[in-house]
């Protein structure tokens, strides 16, 4: 339920939003890398609590995980995995680098005008 | 009509800021800092305090403790002469940068070789927030199930050391620590696995010395 803290965040900058853009804003677009474990069903319950009688009430927040990613050290290739299996998916090395997680970010607001 | 804004702005840019404070505050001290997580009740405090007693002489470890509620844990820890301090989180499932950056103020950081940072129980939500720590240090404790690794990947793929605590009560549950060390392995090929027992010691002094080494690489 980490959530709660990222709902905040979201709600915070989302307020800065409508100060500088005209209209409600009904969807916010969020990408995170994998290790940020962000539920969107317990995202938007968290942002809805909070949001609850602001002008973000019942905005919409969706997330978009991107995948990890490494960089084989035996054949050189960037490749993209999955948790449960981190090999290389051009010769299946387990060798390799990985260039972090992606970070978690407001991308876009959609704002709902006249 | 709706109208799209890009955006592009970073969240919990605050808690990455105090990760890195905290992490230059361990750099320039030359400290070794740990981040330890697992489920309520996987034996952290016990293997703490066996720890700090066990190494006495050898290396001086201060404590920080995160639970949701009480300083009971910090209090097991003050009661081996170590300093510890309590963070309260009130709910919060997870302890942030800022709470360990406050904290670290507070301890005396100077004359500590090691930081321990004792996280609220929970294999989840810890796992997304770095606190600037040199190293995550996973706990399994044996009643808990072998299934662990590959039910929560997140931790044992980023942990450098699991843990696998309650060994003395292996004749009692059902574990198998090949399994779990297999599939720990798996996500995970450098982790470093030692099982032990907080209770008993079995095991503790591979912990020991990985922990001594760990403290005397980042002292340079």
């Amino acid at each position: 339920m980490h959530e709660a803290a990222i709902a905040e965040e979201l709600l915070k900058v989302v307020l800065e939003q409508t100060r500088i853009n005209e209209g409600k804003p009904v969807v916010g677009k969020v990408s995170c890398g994998y290790f940020y474990s962000v539920n969107e069903d317990v995202l938007g319950f968290a942002f809805d609590a909070i949001s609850a009688g602001t002008v973000c009430e019942g905005m919409k927040m969706v997330v978009e995980h991107k995948p990890l990613r490494g960089h084989c050290k035996s054949c050189g290739i960037d490749f993209e995995f999955d948790i449960t299996n981190p090999v290389c998916g051009g010769c299946g090395s387990g060798e390799f680098e990985m260039p972090g997680d992606e970070p978690l970010v407001l991308e876009e607001i959609e704002f709902e005008t006249e | 009509m709706n109208k799209k804004v890009t955006v592009g702005q970073q969240i919990l840019s605050l808690n990455e800021k105090y990760a890195l404070e905290n992490k230059q505050i361990f750099a320039e001290g030359g400290k070794l800092c740990l981040n330890m997580i697992s489920s309520p009740g996987s034996g952290k405090t016990s293997i703490l305090t066996r720890t700090i007693i066990d190494l006495r002489g050898k290396l001086t470890i201060g404590v920080i403790e995160g639970d949701v509620q009480t300083d009971l844990d910090a209090e097991r820890i003050r009661a081996t002469q170590a300093a510890a301090i309590q963070i309260e989180t009130n709910g919060a499932c997870h302890l942030s940068a800022a709470q360990v950056n406050n904290a670290l103020y507070k301890l005396p950081v100077s004359e500590l070789d090691l930081v321990v940072i004792e996280n609220v129980g929970n294999l989840v939500c810890p796992s997304a927030f770095e606190l600037g720590e040199n190293a995550k240090v996973v706990v399994l404790s044996v009643a808990e199930g072998d299934d662990k690794p590959i039910k929560y990947p997140s931790i044992f793929s980023k942990a450098k050391v699991m843990l696998i605590n309650k060994i003395d009560l292996l004749h009692a549950v059902d574990f198998d620590i090949e399994r779990a060390s297999k599939d720990a392995l798996k996500l995970n090929k450098g982790i470093k696995i030692f099982p032990v027992s907080a209770k008993s010691g079995e095991g503790m002094g591979n912990w020991y010395d990985w922990l001594c080494e760990s403290v005397k690489s980042v002292k340079g």
